[in-house]
């Protein structure tokens, strides 16, 4: 049996829908994979191209096979495997001709929205997977219902009931299967797209992040939330200089740390970065996942962050458990040779004169606010000695400029210093309670070290442009005009109309909440539930509530059976029917052609001893019935009362 | 019978032909319902004295054709001849142009007569050399069959039949009525009984009472029951051909007649049964080579279709 | 040996069905008549449903959790929908035509969906192994022909029909069986007579002087239309006007086709009467038709052929099968 054609326009409809959320984790190649293998479809419904035909069809597979496993380098983790279920699509369709071509399709289809529920469980992501859901089991019902006109409309209304039908039981089932630990480890993603702070930081890197609203995190406290001033997430810390280049180094596992009482406790659900990095407040004590916590106070995943990550830190901001080695000492003074000869001048001849470490910072702190710097999204491109242009001749920067300025300064004076990027501040949404880091919050800052103080944060940025630290970047830039110049609809940018930013700051709240749910539900999440809502977790509950939902499910099914099959009967039928259900008890069966009339003649001619009760009920009803007079109503209760009569004389 | 003059006309009718008092009905339900009247039956069995008191006791003129296989159509229209001294022609009308016709053994005839008078029958007026001529107003034409085995005749075709309204056979008396007749000829209740009826009303009684018909009504109940009925001859697997809509349409006009005989102005299932037989056996076809004929068809229909709605 | 089994466990099966569904005229699929079970599409459906179970335990993730249980709530609503898509529906059948034996016998099938229903893609399998599709069964009946294959004369009834369908998810096939109550009339094989006893197919055209005697040879004036072959030519030639010979018809030899006159079995000699039937109405002659228990009186046209063929058909017929 050959698919109708309204089947295939469903199914070229479905095509880009199931690549476009993907497109970043395979090669964009599959674009013109998908174009081509729609048209040629196309085509052959045309009756222009011919279905791929045995050789052509084996090429096909192993040329753009090998172009996959060349394109990707490995064929492990995750992504191949993604980008061969797409590919293995777009060839089904272009030899796609009977009812189980279109079957084998739509389990493809079906697999590929849940490699999608793989790299993102957002809200909007749900909503988008619902929608091909319902999509893709209209196809199934196009395919198996023939053609008819009006077949779209139809197959989505099929669809869509069935769908609905089946939420009850579909809950149930979510909420009370219990979840297992993985059978086997599974290949993590091996590559991908990465977002966020990176382990190497140029001048301008961090200007340009920081032109993107992308969501970075989102951060729940748990207690009172901190001032946005106090807000320093830590991403990485960079502590070598190679060239022009800040460079993070190898993490060192940091010692268990002694009992401390954390004053900080929040959840933050990640975005995917493609990197392992997590961030994280003052001094990390532990996190819900198994991670790393370096000496440097940062932490990092076991593996790349490929999705939605959601751990709970607690944090302390004592400091107190910092040392550095004589030989780690070295190593943090170290500064790429023979460049920026002026800075470095500058740096010694200072020294020279404040021989307190405190006080030659100051002296630094103090240049910077006092020197005509401007913090500025549109820093000019500086050439090999970068810090010497920046702090002599264009003094034009963005964090990264400062920050990476400063610690050479503080290197060069023999101070040990490094660089931490990471995130400062965020939105919170008084909504949902969420503190909102976006990648425009991105920053880059300071670290020295002060004997008998240990690791202090210096942040050069608030010396030059206060109000990024207070307020935010959007108010650090409002002179300058640049925030988010390259996105003018951004809903960011219109705050200060207060209906769409309630509608912004609700939606954030709504899908936060999503996410937080989704990705937090869990084992433990799941058993609290349970007991809390069945007082206990005996088994035969969870069987009781399974059945119930069956039966939710089922029964108006059943129900819907029976109400389209039930005869429609008017109550004056339904007293007939009693009154015929009462005769037949005592002998009197009326055949189906029998008339009322006859009926009647015949219980008369027996001559029971409710003859005349029954005849009396006969006529009303049949006057009522057969009369067209409207004089000759007679409403149902009259009838109930003969009836009754009836069954009394019957009885007696 | 509330009516006083049918009920008359009844009782001089069943005085003649004892014992068939339900024919009686049926052929005066198809002249109320403005139908024509098909008996079918051997000879002797009274079809003649039916109809012929039928029409005397209407008030109505009547003309009888013995149908032959060479009667010809214009034995039954009417013929133009040249008038030689007017020097033009002059229309000499056929029995048709009678109120009552009587069409003995229409199955004697050929095809072609046959359908001359169908045609008249169906259109109530006739065509001779181009000119059209109303038939007279009542026109009720009856017309007896024999049983179609004998040979030598054409039966009339599915479609002709249906332009019958009623088909109905005298049949045997019963024994009472057999014996009632012979004591009229020679017992004790031997009496002379006059050749002619009086007529009991006339042409336009007659229309008023036919008039009177069309206001019968009835409920949805009843135009259920009746769709049900017509339904379950088209659906039947022994029945090759149900009631055409013409045939569901005659039922109906068959039982109001049949519910105005019974005084009533409005029709109940039992008229439906009680025409039901009448209306449809001729108009069934059964299938070619099932065991059942029409009679039984409708026999069985009658039995198994629900006369109530849904209980 | 397993053969055998099979065929053993398929009679026993067959006769399950059949004690199910009992011949009738008209059959109502419920749920009594209707079976259901998952299509090879279906099974790769639970097969799906399986890798995303381990796919979301593997993953830990909750979406595909929820995907999971509900395409598996889906597949088992399925089960509904499939037989919700059959149920109401009513089946009867009729034989369009007698036929002669050796010939296909034609039945008419009737398909009426359920109150206020549809019913979609529709397939029906005869005993034989072809099947029709219908795509939709809706507020009109669906009429449909099949045939089967007849070897003997007497009543044929038509063997078991299936239905079936997999609308509308095409993961369950919904099927029922229906015996319907139908038979066809099957006229023995016409064959030319090999043995004729007593010149049969020339001697058996014999006048019968009885019917013809009344009116014989009544002449009337010629009238326009009156066939060239009843017209008098004798009294042309005598220089009189036209006249037309009366009861042509009556004068035509009335032929008989006598039981006597064949000889062989009785299924040979009643071929050779149906052949003999089937050329005498094609001559349009008047003819009798004798068989042992019974005698048709000589007519002709299309009833009477009718008439002597259902004779010869069912004669000497067992009652079951004359009437079964």
């Amino acid at each position: 049996m050959l698919i109708p054609r309204a089947v295939l326009l469903m199914i070229f409809g479905l095509m880009p829908v199931l690549l476009v959320p993907l497109i970043e984790v395979v090669p964009n190649w599959l674009i013109g994979v998908y174009l081509l293998a729609g048209a040629w479809r196309y085509g052959a419904y045309l009756g222009k191209a011919n279905y791929p035909k045995g050789g052509v069809k084996v090429v096909l597979v192993v040329v753009s096979i090998g172009a996959l496993g060349w394109d990707m380098g490995s064929w492990k983790g995750l992504e191949p495997m993604v980008a061969l279920l797409l590919l293995a699509f777009a060839l089904k369709v272009t030899e796609l001709v009977t009812v189980r071509d279109t079957l084998i399709l739509i389990l493809v289809a079906y697999f590929i929205v849940a490699a999608q529920f793989l790299f993102s469980q957002s809200l909007s992501a749900t909503f988008l997977g619902i929608a091909e859901i319902w999509w893709i089991t209209a196809v199934l019902v196009a395919v198996n219902c023939g053609t008819q006109p009006g077949l779209l409309r139809r197959a989505l209304r099929q669809s869509g009931t069935v769908l609905a039908q089946a939420i009850p039981l579909m809950l149930a089932l979510f909420f009370i299967f219990p979840r297992l630990d993985p059978f086997w480890a599974v290949p993590l993603q091996s590559s991908g797209g990465v977002t966020g702070v990176s382990d190497r930081m140029n001048p301008g890197d961090i200007a340009n992040l920081s032109r993107s609203a992308a969501l970075a995190f989102r951060a729940e406290f748990a207690g009172p939330i901190p001032p946005n001033r106090e807000l320093y997430w830590r991403a990485l810390v960079l502590d070598r200089q190679v060239g022009e280049t800040w460079r993070a180094s190898m993490p060192e596992p940091r010692r268990s740390l002694p009992d401390v009482s954390p004053e900080i406790d929040v959840s933050i659900t990640l975005e995917p970065t493609g990197q392992r990095w997590l961030p994280v407040l003052e001094t990390p004590a532990t996190l819900s996942m198994p991670a790393l916590i370096a000496k440097s106070n940062t932490a990092f995943a076991g593996a790349d962050i490929k999705s939605d990550t959601r751990y709970r830190l607690l944090a302390t901001r004592d400091d107190r458990f910092d040392t550095i080695h004589p030989l780690e000492r070295s190593r943090l003074l170290q500064l790429s040779p023979g460049r920026n000869p002026q800075t470095r001048a500058l740096a010694q001849q200072w020294r020279g004169q404040l021989p307190s470490d405190r006080d030659y910072m100051d002296a630094v702190f103090r240049y910077f606010r006092v020197q005509p710097f401007y913090y500025t999204l549109n820093p000019p491109t500086l050439g090999a000695n970068g810090v010497d242009e920046f702090l002599f001749t264009t003094q034009r920067g963005f964090c990264e400029h400062y920050a990476g300025a400063f610690t050479e300064l503080m290197r060069a004076a023999g101070i040990p210093a490094r660089v931490v990027t990471g995130y400062q501040g965020g939105e919170l949404n008084p909504v949902s309670g969420a503190v909102v880091v976006r990648q425009y919050d991105a920053h880059a800052w300071s670290e020295v070290w002060l004997e008998g103080q240990g690791w202090v944060r210096v942040d050069p940025t608030a010396a030059v442009a206060p109000d990024r630290i207070e307020y935010g970047l959007e108010q650090a830039l409002a002179e300058e005009g640049s925030f988010l110049e390259n996105t003018p609809l951004s809903a960011l940018h219109f705050k200060n109309i207060a209906l769409i930013n309630a509608l912004r700051l609700r939606l954030d709240a709504l899908s936060y909440e999503w996410q937080s749910w989704v990705l937090g539900f869990d084992r433990n999440t799941q058993s609290t539930l349970l007991t809390r809502l069945f007082q206990g977790n005996e088994p035969w509950k969870y069987a009781v509530t399974l059945a119930l939902a069956w039966a939710l499910v089922m029964l108006p099914l059943a129900f819907r059976l029976w109400w389209s099959e039930r005869p429609k009967v008017s109550p004056h039928d339904r007293v007939l029917g009693d009154f015929l259900s009462l005769m037949s008890r005592h002998g009197f069966v009326r055949e189906p052609g029998e008339s009322l009339a006859h009926f009647q003649g015949r219980i008369a001619s027996a001559n029971p001893r409710g003859a005349k009760e029954a005849s009396a009920f006969i006529n009303a009803y049949s006057a009522h019935q057969y009369q067209p007079n409207k004089a000759r109503y007679i409403a149902a209760s009259e009838l109930k009362r003969l009836l009754r009569e009836c069954k009394r004389r019957f009885k007696a | 019978m509330l009516n006083p003059i049918l009920a008359q006309v009844h009782d001089a009718i069943a005085q003649r032909l004892l014992g068939k008092s339900e024919a009686i009905r049926l052929a005066l339900c198809a002249i109320l319902a403005r139908g024509h009247l098909l008996i079918e039956d051997l000879p002797g069995m009274g079809k003649t004295t039916l109809a012929h008191s039928l029409a005397q006791s209407l008030g109505l003129n009547y003309s009888r054709v013995q149908f032959t296989s060479d009667l010809l159509p214009s034995d039954i229209l009417g013929l133009s001849v040249f008038d030689a001294r007017d020097n033009r022609f002059e229309f000499h009308p056929g029995p048709v142009f009678s109120q009552v016709l009587l069409a003995d053994e229409i199955n004697r005839a050929t095809p072609r007569t046959q359908s001359a008078l169908l045609e008249a029958m169906a259109e109530g007026q006739v065509s001779i050399d181009g000119e059209t001529r109303a038939l007279p107003e009542p026109f009720f034409v009856i017309a007896t069959q024999n049983p179609s085995e004998q040979m030598g005749t054409y039966p009339l075709p599915e479609s002709q039949l249906d332009r019958f309204l009623i088909r109905l056979t005298l049949g045997y008396p019963d024994i009472d009525s057999e014996l009632a007749l012979f004591q009229r000829v020679v017992g004790r209740e031997r009496q002379e009984h006059p050749k002619n009826l009086p007529s009991l009303t006339d042409t336009q009684g007659l229309q008023t009472l036919q008039a009177e018909v069309d206001r019968v009504s009835a409920t949805d109940d009843v135009l259920h029951y009746v769709s049900r009925l017509v339904q379950a001859t088209r659906n039947h697997p022994n029945c090759a051909l149900g009631l055409s809509p013409r045939g569901a349409l005659a039922l109906l006009e068959a039982s109001k007649a049949w519910a105005y005989l019974d005084g009533r102005q409005y029709i109940l299932p039992d008229d439906v049964q009680a025409v039901f037989s009448a209306v449809a056996e001729h108009r069934l076809v059964p299938v070619a080579g099932s065991t059942t004929d029409s009679r039984q068809l409708t026999r069985e229909l009658l039995a198994t279709v629900n006369v109530l709605r849904q209980v | 040996m397993f053969s055998s089994w099979q065929t053993r466990w398929q009679t026993r099966w067959q006769r399950f069905f059949a004690s199910r569904s009992p011949r009738q005229a008209r059959v109502t699929l419920t749920q009594k008549r209707i079976y259901i079970l998952p299509t090879r599409g279906g099974f790769a459906f639970l097969l799906l449903l399986l890798v995303l179970l381990v796919a979301g335990i593997n993953y830990q993730n909750n979406l595909i959790y929820g995907l999971t249980f509900w395409l598996a709530t889906v597949f088992t609503l399925a089960t509904w929908h499939t037989y919700q898509n059959m149920a109401g529906l009513q089946l009867s059948a009729r034989a369009t035509a007698p036929v002669f034996a050796g010939s296909p016998a034609q039945f008419e099938l009737t398909l009426q969906a359920g109150v206020n229903k549809r019913s979609l893609q529709l397939a029906v399998h005869t005993a034989l192994g072809d099947s029709q599709s219908v795509a939709q069964v809706g507020d009109t009946p669906v009429r449909m022909l099949w045939a089967e294959p007849t070897t003997r004369r007497g009543w044929y009834k038509p063997e078991r029909l299936t239905l079936s369908s997999n609308a509308p998810f095409g993961l369950f096939r919904c099927w029922a069986y229906a015996w319907l109550d139908a038979r066809a009339l099957v006229y023995p094989r016409p064959v030319d007579a090999v043995i004729i006893i007593d010149g049969a197919g020339q001697g058996d055209t014999r006048p019968l002087g009885s019917t013809v005697t009344q009116e014989l040879d009544g002449f009337r004036p010629y009238r326009a239309g009156d066939h060239r072959k009843h017209i008098h030519w004798a009294t042309l030639a005598k220089g009189q006007p036209l006249q037309t010979r009366e009861q042509a018809l009556q004068h035509e030899n009335e032929s008989w086709v006598l039981w006597e006159h064949y000889s062989g079995t009785i299924e040979q000699r009643l071929s050779a009467m149906c052949q003999r039937v089937l050329i005498l109405s094609e001559q349009d002659k008047v003819f009798g038709l004798v068989l042992p228990d019974r005698q048709i009186t000589p007519s002709r046209g299309y009833e009477h052929r009718a008439q002597c063929l259902q004779a010869l058909a069912l004669y000497g017929l067992a009652e079951e099968r004359s009437q079964c």
